[in-house]
Order: structure tokens, then sequence, then C-alpha cells
């Protein structure tokens, strides 16, 4: 990792390619400026190599320059590539230092990591095992931005735990699918959503343990859902995507099973969805036919289904896309072993 | 100058009015010694009772208009004379107080007024550099507005050296208003849509102004090129050469384009209007479309300055939000974030253009060019479906203990003890996973099983237990009236033996079943049955079968062989002596020179402690009838 700040960029006006040494799966954007620069945003990449040894590196971008900056110091190492990173959300600064911000990985383990100025310390592994017997590897996770203390993580083997990661002890552990937890996201404080290779998205709210809602199931069943994403600005509606389905199944949690839209204009599957930090009718998605689409959502939709705003073309198949609140104007997206700002 | 000035004020306030058809526009000018607010020209373009002119010949309704205005303030001057001096004749062609209608009294009254800043309408909006907006002025108190006769909306604008006042007597809501100032050339440039909430629903009326500084240059710098070509069927581009409509003050390349947050109260569509810039595309469509019940889209205000479309609308300029009726606080809002606006309108990634390009149709087609070499979402399936099992199988190799790890899967729970929810659900997962296994076996056994589920296994089970069993009862009657013919049935029996040896393939297992039962001295009828068909099914042979079958220490012998004296003891005593199998139970018969037994045992330990061998039993019977 010895590329300078200069090299290892394209820039434009309007989007700044980073081109990373390795494939790029994983990628987080902070929710706080970065420790080395307020006006900059720091963003998380995790590696996609089928190796033992991954690694995951931290570079800043900077808006009003539209650049990005690569700091060798700030990489870890991580086994297997990470399935999904994510910085602390919305951190007052009154509650920790403000030199330093917290990054979460999920894979075998959901590990906390402090990033610093300089330097990236670990600060836990959270291991649910009481025994010597093992915790089951992790899909993904997410992090409560009421509730920070409060990390929700789905696994393979059907379960979905709930951290505390204060005390970093195990709040709650539950069973949320008959198949693999592929994916998991947090409504309110004590409200969240997962969807599974069974094929169904389940709400579980965690006053009520012992039962969750059914809002949707795949239709050919046992098909499995692959991602989900909960609308922050308007709690009513959730989006995800099925395997091999190039459709994005928009979903009202107050009308079960029927989605309220499908958005069908990818021309292959899609791999990622995000909504908008800022506005409650916009979702943006990627997928394999390397377009990135922005939609807005109508109250009613037009005979032929819902076209979408605007379009991006990367060069190869879209893996990853984050909108960050920090930065509503730039959605990041990564493809192969690229990773790119776009102003929205 | 000045009267160039004021002739310039004249006929600007007079479009303004007009181009909106308001009743009356005021222009408050500060009066430097005094610091306060007063009169310094109006234009009243209201309701007009009667008419009093000089000149036969017919005006232009403008003039009309403008003669108005000029007789009523001369009417004022008079009044205001009248009271210190003695009445002064007045003109023949002035207009006389009789004549006024309210309104124009109203504005009549407004010459009087003088405001301080801060007080009233007017100085309120001088005072805060922001316009102020109200609406229902009727039903206000007199400290907000103190002129309150008929106007029911005042608008109040503040400008570089004093207050510009519009009203009218019609209810109007404000919905936009957003300000930019650009102080290197002195422009004050406003505009504002007002929208006309009625029960007509009447659309968009807006108007723009700009004033241009007094001391500056006459002439207006020319309009910015993008957008002046649009003609305006407005009369008030008639009027002052300088009253331009659209140049923007931004750069043409637009305001910030950003997201706007929406939230719709009904269900009004919002999309854009019809001929857009060029420039101005962005991802929203924004069309008004008010519904039956008059209600408008509520707006975020927070996110109201971020963004905003610029589009045209029967040639005009506007932008367009919409507030609810209750303006007090939120005309606040506006204004504070209008400013906001005005101050942060320079900031530079607004001017980014975006990265995304439109949708059109044709995108859907052409662009997909790329081929997938790969599966289709490959890296998010190794991310879900891999990289887990990966993690486990490290775990596996490296952990130091080997646990017996369920096939595939390679790793094991750990259940917190504390979590007794969990783990009861936990348990209950096994047995139910235990009860559905014996299911799928059960139903591999069962040959005519149709459907999957649970119910239809038991009960295709069920029938298919009816269906042995009444096999096993057809067989054994069949066997029986064999035994009284022998010569013929024997190659049937075979035939039979065989088929039954295949259809009864269970039954086989059922009977070996039932051998293991009867190993443990279960008496029944079962054995007995079993007995039976062996005899049946066997007695014409005359080959030697010997099964043995030796469960811990328990043996069970079962022999058929040709006859010959003493052969039963000769194996009982062998099997005590040299086996040391000590024979509990014997059930023989002898039937057409063909003997049957079965021998239950016991079998102890030898010298060594072992047990004999199945094979070194049957071995040594078969050395015992051999020696035949």
């Amino acid at each position: 990792m010895e590329n300078s700040s200069q090299e290892s960029h394209l820039r434009s006006d309007n989007s700044v390619t980073y081109e990373s040494p390795y494939t790029v799966y994983a990628m987080a954007v902070s929710s706080t400026p970065s420790p080395t620069n307020l006006s900059h945003q720091s963003i998380a990449l995790g590696s996609f190599l089928e190796d033992y040894s991954n690694r995951v590196d931290i570079i800043s971008f900077d808006p009003d320059t539209v650049s990005v900056k690569t700091h060798p110091t700030l990489s870890f190492d991580h086994p297997y590539p990470p399935t999904k990173l994510m910085f602390q959300p919305n951190r007052k600064s009154s509650s920790s230092s403000s030199s330093s911000d917290i990054l979460a990985s999920s894979g075998d383990y959901l590990r906390l990591w402090e990033v610093r100025e300089s330097s990236i310390e670990p600060l836990s592994v959270l291991n649910n095992s009481k025994t010597s017997e093992f915790c089951a590897p992790l899909t993904s996770f997410d992090w409560n931005d009421v509730e920070p203390k409060r990390i929700g993580t789905s696994s393979i083997d059907t379960t979905c735990t709930i951290w505390d990661i204060e005390k970093g002890v195990v709040e709650t552990q539950l069973i949320a699918h008959d198949k693999e937890v592929y994916d998991i996201a947090w409504g309110e404080a004590r409200v969240f959503a997962s969807v599974s290779a069974d094929g169904s998205v389940r709400i579980f709210d965690l006053r009520d343990k012992e039962h969750s809602t059914i809002i949707y199931e795949s239709p050919q069943p046992d098909t499995p859902l692959l991602r989900l994403a909960w609308n922050k600005q308007d709690l009513k509606y959730m989006a995800t995507i099925q395997m091999d389905s190039n459709k994005v199944v928009i979903l009202d949690i107050r009308s079960p099973t029927m989605p309220v839209a499908e958005l069908e204009r990818h021309q292959a599957s899609v791999n990622a969805i995000t909504w908008s930090p800022q506005s409650s009718k916009h979702i943006c998605s990627a997928g394999d036919d390397t377009q990135a689409l922005i939609w807005e959502l109508p109250t009613v939709a037009g005979p032929n289904g819902i076209d979408p705003l605007c379009v991006y073309s990367a060069g190869a198949e879209i893996n990853q896309l984050q909108w960050s609140a920090a930065q509503p104007d730039w959605i990041a997206i990564a493809f192969s072993n690229k990773m790119q700002f776009l102003k929205v | 100058m000045a009267v160039q000035h004021s002739n310039r004020l004249r006929n600007m306030l007079q479009a303004i009015v007009q181009s909106v058809q308001w009743t009356y526009s005021i222009f408050w000018k500060i009066c430097p010694r005094e610091g306060i607010l007063v009169w310094s020209d109006g234009y009243y373009n209201g309701a007009i009772k009667t008419r009093k002119t000089v000149q036969p010949m017919e005006l232009t309704s403008e003039e009309a208009s403008l003669k108005r205005s000029q007789q009523l303030r001369e009417l004022y001057e008079s009044l205001l004379a009248g009271e210190t001096n003695q009445p002064v004749r007045r003109p023949f062609a002035a207009l006389s107080p009789e004549d006024l209608t309210e309104p124009e009294w109203f504005y009549l009254l407004c010459f009087s007024f003088s405001f301080p800043p801060g007080v009233g309408l007017p100085g309120k909006a001088y005072a805060r550099r922001q316009h102020e907006w109200l609406t229902g002025a009727d039903e206000v108190d007199s400290e907000t507005f103190s002129r309150v006769i008929l106007a029911k909306t005042v608008l109040c604008i503040p400008v570089l050296d004093g207050v510009f006042e519009l009203g009218t007597t019609e209810k109007v809501i404000l919905l936009v208003s957003l300000e930019n100032e650009n102080d290197n050339e002195g422009f004050f440039f406003m505009q504002l849509i007002a929208f006309q909430v009625e029960e007509d629903l009447e659309l968009v009326q807006h108007f723009k102004t700009f004033f241009t500084d007094h001391n500056h240059n006459p002439n207006p710098p020319p309009p910015k090129p993008a957008l002046s070509e649009h003609s305006t069927s407005n009369p008030a581009t008639d009027s002052a050469e300088y009253t331009r409509f659209p140049s923007p003050v931004l750069p043409p390349m637009q305001a910030p384009i950003e997201l706007m947050q929406l939230e719709t109260s009904e269900d009004i569509r919002l999309a854009s209007p019809d001929d857009a810039s060029n420039n101005l595309d962005t991802y929203f469509h924004m069309i008004l479309e008010p519904n039956n019940s008059g209600r408008f889209v509520e707006f975020d205000l927070e996110c109201l300055i971020l963004s905003f479309q610029l589009g045209f609308y029967n040639g005009f300029f506007f932008e367009y939000y919409a507030v609810p009726e209750s303006l007090d606080g939120l005309h606040q809002e506006i204004s504070g974030n209008s400013q906001a606006v005005s101050q942060s309108a320079g900031y530079p990634t607004s001017l980014i253009q975006s990265a995304f390009s439109k949708w059109t149709i044709d995108s859907d087609n052409q662009q997909f060019q790329v081929a997938v070499e790969g599966t289709s979402q490959c890296l998010l399936k190794y991310i879900l479906f891999t990289i887990p099992y990966l993690h486990s199988q490290y775990r596996n190799d490296n952990s130091p203990k080997t646990r017996d790890t369920e096939t595939g899967a390679g790793f094991r729970w750990g259940i917190p003890p504390e979590e007794h929810s969990a783990n009861h659900v936990l348990v209950e997962r096994r047995r139910r996973e235990k009860l559905n296994e014996r299911f799928i076996i059960l139903r591999s056994l069962v040959p005519f099983v149709t459907k999957m589920d649970k119910a239809s296994i038991l009960g295709d089970t069920i029938e298919y237990v009816k269906h042995l069993r009444k096999k096993i009862e057809e067989l054994e009657t069949q066997s029986k009236g064999i035994e009284a013919n022998n010569e013929q049935s024997r190659s049937a029996y075979g035939l039979n033996r065989t088929s039954s040896m295949k259809e009864l393939r269970s039954g086989i297992m059922v009977s070996e079943s039932e051998r293991a039962r009867s190993l443990s001295q279960e008496p029944g009828r079962d054995k007995r049955k079993m007995r039976k068909t062996v005899d049946s099914t066997q007695h014409v042979t005359r080959e030697k079968t010997v099964e043995v079958s030796i469960i811990e220490s328990d043996a069970l012998l079962e022999l058929q062989c040709g006859y010959r004296e003493g052969l039963l003891l000769d194996i009982m005593k062998m099997l005590r002596e040299k086996l040391r199998i000590e024979i509990t139970t014997v059930q023989s018969c002898l039937n057409k020179g063909v003997f049957v037994a079965e021998l239950r045992a016991k079998v102890k330990d030898s010298v060594k402690g072992k047990k004999v061998s199945i094979t070194e039993v049957k071995r040594a019977i078969n050395q015992i009838l051999q020696s035949l």
C-alpha cells in the first residue's frame, strides 16, 4: 500500500475513483468526520480474496476537492473477507474522544476496532460462546442508530444475536428463521427485521421475543432473500432483493405479503440496495448489469411499472453500494477492485 | 434623475402589482433623517368606483390606473392640506372622498403612515431584512397590522433602502419565497410564487421583480441568455424595460440540486413542468395537481433551501413549494431559510453536476453489453454462502478438539445456559428435527406414498401395514391349501415363495423383528404364525438350513434337516459341552421326514471369557448334520 495520495485515484468533477490492490466487497462510510481532518470522511474497505488473509483499509474522502487519500497505517488483517463493515452511527463527540471512530466488522465474529489518527486498535471480539463451543459465523449485522450500544448480527445458524457492545454481552439471541439468516436491519430502537434462505422477511420486536411477523415471502418457495434495507426516513417501507433476481421488492410493513412495488429495470441480478439518507422516497440499487439506478417512489405507479430517475454505468458488476447520511450528496459504489464516489 | 427614478419606481410598482393582480403596491422609503419608513410611492390597482378624468379620450388601463393613483395622491394631499388650512377648492376633476371605494380609502390612508424600524409590518420587514407575509390581515390584531381595512394579504419585502409592500384583498397563500442577494451588482432578486386557494383552485400566479439599486446605471445588465427568450404573456413586460423576467442571478448552472424531502399529506403527485430547461434537469419531477380538497403538499422546510428545481411555466421561472394555510410560524421559517440560501448559494459542491445521467427508455436496452461471465451475484453469494463455512472449516481444522460435526456444517452452536427460553426452543427444534427425520425414513419404506406431508405419510403407512397383514393371511391360507396338494403345488410354491419373498420384503423384516422380539421370550401368536409359515414354505424341501442368531447372551437356533434318530440329542449335547450354550427352550416337529427345530439358549462365557460366535455354532451344527 505505498500508493501516494495522488496516484491511486482518478478524479473528475463529479466522481472520484480509488483503485485498490484487491477486489473490494465490504464498504462503510463513516458518519462522523475523519479523525485526520474534520472535513474529510473516512471510508473502510474490506478486501475480497478467496484466501484466509484479507485486509481492511481506511481511506479518506474530501468532498470539497473530490479526492481520496490513502492511509497506509490505517489498516488491519481480517480472516477471510469481512462480510460487512460499519462505522458507529451518529456519534456525539461528547460521549468519547473526538479523535477516534469505531468500526465494526463481521466474519467469524463481530469485532470492534478503534480507528485513531494513525492506527487502528482492536477493541473487542464479541464471541457468543460460553463454553469452548464456537459461535456461528456471521453473514451480516446492523448497528442501531437510535440505540448505538446495540448491534444485531445475523448468522448461518438461523439465529440473530443482539449485542450490548458497551458491556460486551449478549442481550438476546433469537432463532429468527428456519434457515440461514442473510441480513438484518434495525427499524427502531427495539425492532429489527431479517431475511433468510427460507425466503421470508420477518420483523421482530425485542419486547415480545416469542413472536415475529412475516411481512413477505418470496413467491417461489424457499428462494433465498439476500439483502434487506429499512427506510430510515419512513419506517413503513423496506426493500429486499432475491437471489438471482433483477427486481427490487419494496414492502410496506402495514400490508404484509403484498409488495408495494417491484422495481424491475435492472438487466441482471441486483446486488445491493440502499435508501436515501435524507429523502423518504428515494432508493438506489446496483447490480450485475454494471448499473446503479436511483429510483423515486411515486404515490401512484404508472402502467408500465416504475422507471428510475437516473442511472450510472460503472465498468464492471457493482457489488456494493453505500449512501451515507454524512454525505448525502455522494453515493459510494464498489466494483471489482475499485471504489467510486459519485455525485448524486 | 429623481424624476426618472420615481418614474421607474412607479412603473416598477405598477408592473409588479399588475403581474399578480394584487390590489396595491407601495414603496416605503427609509427617511435617513428620521430613520423611519415613509411613503415614497405607490400604485393602486384595485377596484375603482367612479372615474373622473379631464381628458375625454380613452386611456389604456395602465394609464388609467396610473392616473388613479395620482388622483388618490392628490386627494390625500388636499385632505391633508385641508386639515391645516381652510378648505381649499379642489380641482374639478379631482376625486372627492365619496368617490372612493374602501380599498382606495385604505390606500389613501397609507399615505399618512410611517413606520419606524421594527414597528408595523413594513417596519418589521425592514428591521429583520426578511420579507414579512401576512395573510388574513383583516383578522389580525392591530398591533401587527394597524392598517387593517380590507387588505387580506399583505407582503412586505425589504430592499436596499426601503420596504416594498404588496397587498391584496384576496386571501393568498404564499408558496415560495426565495431571495438571493448578489451584493456585487446590487441586485435584489426575488421570486415569489403565490397560489390562490379558493374554491376554484386557481393555480399558479407568480411574479418576479427585481429592483435595481437606484444609484446604479439605469440600464440593467443584459439578462442571462438561457431563458429570456421565452415570451411572456404578462402585461408587465410591456412596461418598464428593465423589469425583465427570468434572468437568474444564480449562475445558469442552477440551484443546488439535491434531494428534497417530501411528505405527501394527500394524494398529490408532484411532477415536473412540461418544458423544463435542459440545464435544469434534475431527477425531480414535480407537477402540482391539486386535488379536490385543495390542499397542498407539505414540505420539510429544513430541506427547502437545499433543493429546488427551476423550471418553466408559462414562460416564467418559478420555484414552487407549498405550505399549509397556517403560515404564521412557517413564514418565519421560510424567511429564515431563504436567508440561509442567500448566504449559502455559493457553496461549491452544489455546482458540480451529477455523475448520474437521466434515465431514458433507451437506456433500458442499450446499456448492458457486459457479458456476465460468472454466476449472477457471485460476490454476494460467496459472502453469504461460502465464507461462513470457510470459517467453520478453518476452526475445525485448527481446533484441538475433534468433535463430531454435522455433515457439511462443521460447527456447533454455543448455547448460553442463561438463555432458558433459547435453550428450550433449541431443544424443541431438535425434537422436531428428529421427528422429521423419522417421518422421512418411514416414507422411504412405504412404497405408495403420494403426498409428502406427515398426515399422508402416516395414513399411507397404515394402509400398507394393513395390506401386508392381509397378504400374510392370504399366503397362510394358501399354504394350508397347498399342503393338501404337494405335487401340483410344488412349483407354485417355489414361485409363491419367491414372490412372497419379494413382496414381503418388509414382511421378512417384520419377521426378523419378531424374531428379535422372540429372543426376549415374548409369547404370542406371532411366533406360532412364523413357525407355521416356516413349516408351510419349507416343508417339502429336504435342504438343510441352519439359522443362528446370537444377541449378547441370547441365542436362537433354527434347524431344518432330514431326520435321523437322536439328532436333536446330539446337537444339544454338543452345544452344551463344546460351546457352552445352555439350551432353555426347544420346539421341534417332525414332518414327513423333515425335522424342524427351534432352540433358544443362553450363551455362557468360555474359559477365556469370550463368547462363542455365530459362525462357530453354525459350523458345529453342520458338522453334526453332515455326519448323518
